[in-house]
């Protein structure tokens, strides 16, 4: 266990470092603060009361771009790394390909989990300075969207096994801003057939169900804490469903040929 | 002295267009001895980067065996004593080679101190001391395989697996990777590297292994050719392309 935490505490700095030098943070940083500043801009016109909409904006946006950027940078781990030939001299190393999967997706979930970290302060920094509160029920935000990440970086480094980067992108960003969506349809189709109930509860329990990670509109409408037993069972879910779609990954990645 | 590398009867086969199978190994069997240079020649798809795949455990062969110092390559642990170098690695843009080097180190389990004196002084050893905190982005493609050259060797390895090991690299570079290789020999390490230099594989090997369409057609010692044949491309193009072994026919005449 040691030596894998080694392994993913090398893959992990390495996939900071590549993150912060990509300079693609520092864009979706301006944008989250042109739009926050732009829904102030509003009060210029006399419109008061802004608010709600200025945290829904400036949350809602960082929401996204986490998404978009947490999908792109698991996406790119095992591809980028075959395209380079750099898997070749790492692989080359007394480590197995179970160790390097999972070091590659901590490394994937720590960057993107930096990423949302930094475009959420810096929301918070701002609204801060134009007076607009935010409760407590934001660090429980911050907290659950960590194993939100799990499940995204699990998922999507599973799809980039068994399909081309950018079929995987694309599948995990479907998925994952229509969660909620395709969850609520999927669950539809078996009304009136009580012998479909099993398997289409153990297919639904399967799908995605990214949108139960985020509390930004709570965040923003201002909501009480949620109770610690649902945190703990969400977090649990984040970790299991990550794992799980890793280990559906690691199941060919084992004897492919690279 | 034992065996670094012991390949028995390798068959490496793709399959191409659905059901059509294709042999880029065929039937391979070699030894390699400790504290050996070895040169694994080939023309363009005979077999060579496939074999050296399998070495590494990167390709599973269909059938055949093979062993490093003994231990069957599907485990871990059997890489513990090798150092690879594959053929045109670009290591990742966004590091700098001392940090490449940094990485490499941690996952082969080399400790944090050790590590630091080790990636200093192979960055010196390579040329590259000056470039230590440069991107690798701006590295060139020569300087590129030099920081592959000192990946491969960060561990002090037993056992150096070599692809192309000079692809890219200047006259002075190749100078400098022959004087590397030749130290590394006399620290007792075992070298097995795949070259179309062949001017360079007569100058640093003690014994050559040619392969042509996945079987291997000699296997000889320098010794034996130095001085027998005008020189080594005669040698191997005329092993190639006709199928004659300029070897064996002198001998012939002799008798």
């Amino acid at each position: 266990m040691n030596r894998t935490w080694q392994i993913a505490h090398a893959m992990t700095v390495a996939s900071l470092l590549e993150t912060v030098r990509r300079r693609e943070l520092y864009v979706l940083l301006i944008l989250v603060v042109v739009m926050t500043v732009a829904a102030r801009a509003f009060t210029v016109f006399g419109v008061t009361g802004l608010e709600m909409f200025v945290k829904d904006m400036a949350f809602t946006g960082v929401g996204m771009f986490s998404t978009i950027i947490g999908v792109l940078i698991a996406a790119r781990q095992l591809p980028e790394e075959i395209q380079r030939r750099t898997i070749y001299p790492m692989l080359a190393r007394p480590i197995t390909r179970w160790q390097f999967l999972v070091a590659k997706f901590l490394a994937a979930w720590s960057s993107a989990y930096l990423c949302f970290l930094v475009l959420n302060l810096a929301a918070l920094l701002l609204l801060l300075a134009l007076r607009i509160p935010v409760r407590l029920i934001f660090v429980q935000h911050l907290v659950l969207k960590a194993f939100a990440f799990s499940w995204l970086s699990g998922f999507t480094i599973c799809l980039t096994i068994y399909m081309s980067p950018g079929a995987a992108a694309t599948v995990a960003m479907l998925l994952s801003f229509g969660s909620g969506v395709f969850a609520r349809a999927f669950t539809m189709t078996y009304v009136g057939h009580p012998l479909l109930n099993i398997p289409v509860n153990i297919v639904y329990a399967l799908l995605p169900h990214y949108s139960l990670f985020d509390l930004t509109a709570k965040v923003v409408y201002d909501w009480d804490p949620i109770h610690p037993a649902v945190m703990l069972f969400l977090m649990l879910y984040g970790v299991g469903i990550g794992l799980f779609w890793l280990y559906v990954g690691w199941r060919r990645f084992q004897t492919q040929p690279i | 002295m034992g065996y670094a590398i012991e390949v028995e009867d390798l068959v490496i086969q793709y399959t191409r267009s659905g059901q059509e199978t294709f042999r880029a190994v065929d039937g391979l069997s070699f030894r390699v001895q400790e504290g050996e240079i070895v040169g694994f020649l080939g023309v363009n798809g005979a077999g060579k980067t496939s074999t050296i795949k399998a070495l590494m455990g990167f390709q599973p062969p269909h059938s055949g065996q093979i062993r490093l110092f003994g231990a069957p390559v599907d485990l871990a642990t059997s890489r513990e004593q090798v150092g690879f170098l594959p053929e045109t690695a670009l290591y990742s843009p966004y590091l700098t080679p001392a940090e490449t080097l940094h990485l490499h180190g941690a996952l082969h389990g080399i400790e944090p101190a050790t590590r630091e004196r080790r990636v200093m002084e192979l960055l010196a050893q390579v040329g590259l001391a000056e470039k230590a905190r440069t991107l690798n982005r701006a590295l060139s493609k020569g300087m590129l395989q030099r920081v592959g050259i000192a990946q491969a060797l960060l561990s002090r390895p037993r056992l150096l697996i070599l692809d192309e090991v000079s692809s890219g690299l200047d006259p002075i570079g190749r100078r400098d990777l022959r004087r590397l290789l030749k130290e590394e020999q006399h620290r007792g390490c075992t070298i097995f590297f795949s070259s179309h230099q062949l001017s360079e594989v007569e100058t640093i090997c003690d014994r050559i292994l040619i392969l042509h369409q996945g079987r291997l057609i000699a296997e000889r010692a320098m010794l034996e050719i130095m001085g027998r044949v005008p020189s080594l491309e005669d040698y191997f193009v005329t092993l190639v392309e006709t199928g004659q072994d300029l070897l064996d026919q002198r001998e012939e005449v002799r008798l």
